[in-house]
């Protein structure tokens, strides 16, 4: 089933880290909606939640599926040959390589052609990897990189490279695409515009997104569902009007003023809720 | 004048070797963050394997291609066999079971070929040529030409191949990279191949060169400070490293003394770590510890 | 036996017994009596012979056969039943020729496990230990080399089973002189930077001046270096007529290899006893025009009837030809023999003191064609006096002996003794 595949199971997930809970018994099902959102303060547990997934962290306790099969006790690079991508929320890119060479990266976990027959370069490896560049090169276009293709990415602007890190995320093809703040330090208009890429992303694939981001206006445009960490414990998962209203996640997190100025946006419509984004950041 | 460039160009070619050996370190260092100090006992071993694989197939072409084949296989092995199991130990673990590994291969070099030197009679002549009032050796320009072919070639690999690009980003960006499907501990496998395979190379140069012992495999103590001049982090800083190291022991040697070369090195060495930590191509940002 | 004192009563009565039983046990076995002296490594039935020397080190090619020979010669002695009903059980530690590792290996036959007589080291090491060796009584006898501080001052401890490195140079110079007939030659030295190297040089530097040559240059090659392109290139700008050297055979080859590449051809080349090793001049064949090598030791393949019964204990004690057929092995066979001599002169006592008044009275004894005769008097300790020149077969690998050893007695000045070169001149070969 394809939308099972998509479908990420958390339960009784605990990670602690000499005696501190960093996650304390969390448990969460996302349904297939498109985009999810992972919202606490600092110090919430939404960065050892990552690293759970990717395999990164091993929990104290509980379990993480993806699509019925349990990620535990696999490796960090076979939990992202599954489908599981990610981007960090600083970057970790190759500063001295291009663009391209940085997206590829993502791609090999496409590569058939064996390590040798890859250094030896044979007809079958050079086909392929003209294929792995043609694929990067359509990604690169939807990014709007493609002029940049062939730039070192240390000479570039700190947007950009944001997007390079999604782009390489985006050519592994994922089935689960995990953000990390994909959108701090960026300026209103590129915010706006990653906002959009997302999307695009996201209605012509068959994907996933859980996302870790501060802006609020960001996650209440692109979210459906949100999961609401406060001191590695969950206090709250649900639609973002549930959560807005809840009076634990207000409490710990958005505060009154939030939940007054942002009472009628519209929660569905996409397209509008985006247009609001830019209009909230100019 | 004539003696002076002679003792140039046979530091360059000494020091040809040094980078040879240097590269394997820091190739290995940067991808696995591992200081592999059983780096300078795969140069020995690979000369010693020349010796036995040239009687046993008679001829040196052939075994000079057997060892370029077999000591990467074993580089790989010991990959699989010692050091990812300690993957994920204490760095300094790790580090002390390459000195074990190092001390196990001295001894196994010892216990297989004996305490005497041997000789290889390799491909490589050994008479010198004229040029003008400058004798060179010839075996000295053919090292040299060697090691750069060698250097040009992996330069390649390590920039433009797509293993090459893995094994960078795995050395930058260890995390980043295995999150985005790349095999680390394949590429580490690769990084000690290649590493055991430059080192197989040293071997067969110096074998033809030098004197086949197992004092081969001290050939890394000096092979250390030219990486730690050139910048631990650099692998043009290796090759760098290496020949200045090579020339300066040469003209320390015919200015001074052996002993005073040894000295002029870790000067040498200490000045640039005062001045410039990071190595002379090394970048600050890349120091790891 | 000694006990405790603050074991109880109770338990020291069954061990006691114990002991006694034991040591009775053995004493019948053995037809010895039931004298042991573990502070001088000597029990009932066994005695301890220490011994420190590079096995597995960069000069190993010089120490194994030495070492092979004193375990050989001790093999056959008990083959036949030991010294006086003992066996003689030889522990060797190998110390790689580096020099704290042959002090702690000296000091451990000194106290910790004691030896009753010890032999090995190399003259860097020999200098390290000089001191303690005269502090204690572990009676040292000799090495495959003699460390002139072992010498100087007198070391009633130490008995020198080597030829010293002045009469390996006060024949080396004359003889080679002499076969190049020139009135002022021109002559390099090489040394490793050991003790020995530098005296070496130094007596060498003195006796060239002495002949009326010159000493172009001083060469210092380096354990381990990978080649000595310095030291080629310069031979190969100053044509010196002949190369006098020392080092180790490692030194040397990665030497020869270096003349070669500098297109230096048929140099004549004199060498300390260290370098009498044919895969040397065989590493460069065109390099070398005639290659002797200045010792007192005959190898056992070139000495003859006399090799024989050295030949038959390498065989016993399988080992090959390139470990035993080798003037280092006839050196540690002499002086295990030496040792065996004085030991055994000592009765059924045998302590160090004993070993050591016993060495003291060893005169003329015969060793054939393999060396000189050895005499040690209680106040000269330079048991070998006499070098020859051993001559390098290419044909064969085999080193041959060049006249007799009286033949070169008049150059030997018995340096250690009368501290000066003064009576030595060029023409002093018979």
């Amino acid at each position: 089933m394809a939308a099972d595949s998509r479908i990420l199971a958390v339960e009784n997930l605990t990670v602690t880290f000499g005696g501190v809970h960093a996650l304390n018994d969390v448990s969460f099902t996302l349904s297939a909606r498109r985009i999810a959102a992972v919202i606490g303060p600092n110090g919430a547990g939404k960065s050892t939640l990552f690293n759970c997934i990717t395999g990164v962290q091993r929990p104290t306790r509980g379990t993480v599926t993806c699509g019925g099969r349990s990620l535990l006790g696999q490796r960090p690079h076979q939990i992202a040959r599954q489908g599981i991508a990610r981007t960090f929320q600083n970057l970790a890119l190759l500063p001295e390589s291009t663009v391209e060479e940085n997206v590829l990266l993502g791609r090999y976990q496409h590569t058939r052609t064996g390590m040798l027959a890859g250094m030896l370069r044979g007809p079958r490896a050079r086909r392929e990897e003209r294929e792995q560049r043609e694929y990067v090169g359509g990604i690169l276009e939807d990014c709007g990189l493609a002029p940049l293709r062939y730039e070192e990415v240390r000479s570039l602007p700190y947007g950009v490279r944001k997007k390079v890190e999604l782009a390489r995320a985006l050519v592994q093809d994922p089935k689960l695409l995990l953000l990390d703040e994909p959108m701090a330090g960026m300026d209103s208009r590129e915010k706006a515009e990653l906002s959009d890429l997302v999307l695009r992303y996201v209605d012509d694939h068959d994907v996933n997104v859980l996302m870790v981001e501060h802006d609020m206006n960001v996650i209440m445009g692109l979210a459906e569902e949100i999961v609401v960490l406060d001191f590695g414990r969950k206090i709250a998962h649900g639609t973002p009007g549930e959560v807005r209203n809840d009076p634990l996640v207000i409490e710990a997190y958005l505060g009154a003023e939030f939940q007054s100025t942002e009472e009628d946006a519209p929660e569905h419509e996409l397209a509008q809720s985006t247009q609001q984004t830019r209009q909230a950041g100019e | 004048m004539a003696s002076f460039i002679q003792d140039i160009v046979s530091g360059i070619a000494t020091g040809s070797i040094y980078g040879l050996v240097a590269i394997g370190l820091v190739l290995v260092y940067k991808s696995t963050g591992v200081f592999n100090f059983a780096h300078g006992e795969f140069v020995a071993l690979s000369a010693f394997l020349l010796t036995s694989l040239t009687a046993a197939l008679g001829a040196g072409w052939l075994a000079i291609v057997a060892v370029l084949v077999i000591v990467p296989i074993l580089g790989v092995l010991v990959h699989y066999l010692i050091i990812r199991p300690m993957m994920g130990k204490p760095l300094l673990a790790t580090v002390m079971t390459t000195i074990g590994l190092g001390l196990a291969l001295r001894a196994l070099i010892l216990i297989l070929y004996g305490p005497d030197p041997r000789q290889f009679d390799g491909p490589i002549p050994s008479n010198a040529v004229d040029i003008g009032s400058v004798r060179i050796a010839v075996s000295d320009l053919l090292t040299i030409g060697i090691a750069v072919v060698c250097l040009l070639l992996f330069g390649l690999f390590f920039t433009r191949s797509s293993l090459g690009l893995q094994m960078r980003a795995v050395a930058n960006q260890m995390e980043a990279s295995i999150l985005s499907g790349v095999n680390a501990s394949r590429i580490y496998a690769v990084a000690f191949g290649v590493g055991a395979l430059l080192a197989a190379v040293a071997g067969v140069l110096l074998a033809s060169t030098s004197v086949v012992s197992v004092q081969l495999s001290n050939l890394a103590l000096i092979a250390f400070p030219a990486v730690i001049i050139g910048g631990i982090s650099s692998v043009q800083g290796a090759i760098v490293g290496g020949i200045l190291v090579g020339v300066l022991e040469k003209l320390a040697e015919a200015y001074a003394s052996q002993q005073a070369a040894i000295a002029v090195v870790y000067a040498v060495l200490l000045a640039v770590l005062l001045l410039r930590p990071q190595g002379i191509l090394g970048t600050r940002e890349a120091m790891r510890a | 036996m000694k006990i405790n004192s603050t074991f109880g009563r109770t338990a020291a009565v069954p061990a006691l017994v114990g002991g006694l039983l034991l040591a009775s046990a053995c004493g019948s076995s053995s037809s010895s009596s039931s004298f042991s002296s573990p502070k001088d490594g000597v029990s009932a039935t066994e005695i301890t012979i220490g011994m420190s020397s590079d096995v597995t080190g960069p000069a190993a090619s010089n120490y194994l056969p030495y070492t092979s020979g004193v375990k050989a010669y001790f093999d056959a002695v008990n083959g036949k039943g030991g010294i006086n009903g003992r066996k003689v059980n030889v522990v060797v530690l190998d110390d790689q020729s580096q020099a704290p590792k042959g002090v702690s290996n000296y000091r451990r036959f000194v106290t910790q496990t004691p030896a009753l007589a010890f032999t090995g080291l190399n003259s860097t090491q020999q200098s390290a230990v000089a001191a303690q060796s005269r502090a204690n009584n572990l009676p040292f006898v000799g090495s495959i080399v003699t460390g002139a501080d072992m010498m100087k001052p007198f070391n009633k401890n130490f008995y020198s089973l080597a030829c010293t490195y002045p009469d390996q140079a006060e024949v080396a110079v004359a003889f080679m002189v002499e076969q190049l007939g020139l009135a002022a030659p021109r002559i390099m030295t090489s040394q490793t930077p050991v003790a020995s190297g530098n005296e070496w040089a130094s007596v060498v530097k003195e006796l060239v001046q002495k002949a009326g040559g010159t000493l172009v240059a001083n060469h210092v090659t380096e354990y381990g270096a990978l080649n000595e392109d310095v030291f080629g290139r310069d031979v190969a700008d100053k044509k010196p007529d002949m190369l006098i050297a020392h080092g180790a055979t490692s030194t040397a080859q990665v030497t020869m290899k270096s003349l070669a590449k500098f297109g230096v051809k048929n140099l004549p080349i004199g060498t300390a006893a260290v370098l009498q090793d044919g895969s040397v001049p065989a590493t460069a064949p065109g390099v070398v025009n005639s290659y002797y090598a200045f010792n007192c030791y005959t190898a056992p393949g070139a000495a003859g009837a006399d090799g024989e019964p050295l030949i038959a204990a390498a065989k016993a004690a399988g080992l090959e030809a390139k470990v035993y057929d080798r003037p280092e092995f006839t050196q540690g066979y002499t002086i295990a023999m030496v040792m065996a001599k004085a030991i055994e002169g000592a009765g059924d006592r045998p302590t160090r003191d004993a070993v050591q008044q016993q060495l003291d009275k060893l005169n003329e004894l015969d060793n054939g064609a393999l060396s000189p005769a050895v005499t040690f008097s209680p106040d000269d300790h330079v048991g070998i006096a006499g070098v020859r020149p051993y001559k390098y077969n290419p044909s064969s690998g085999a080193f041959e002996p060049v006249g007799e050893f009286d033949d070169y007695a008049g150059c030997l000045t018995n340096y250690y003794v009368t501290r000066s070169l003064d009576s030595w001149n060029k023409d002093c070969i018979k």
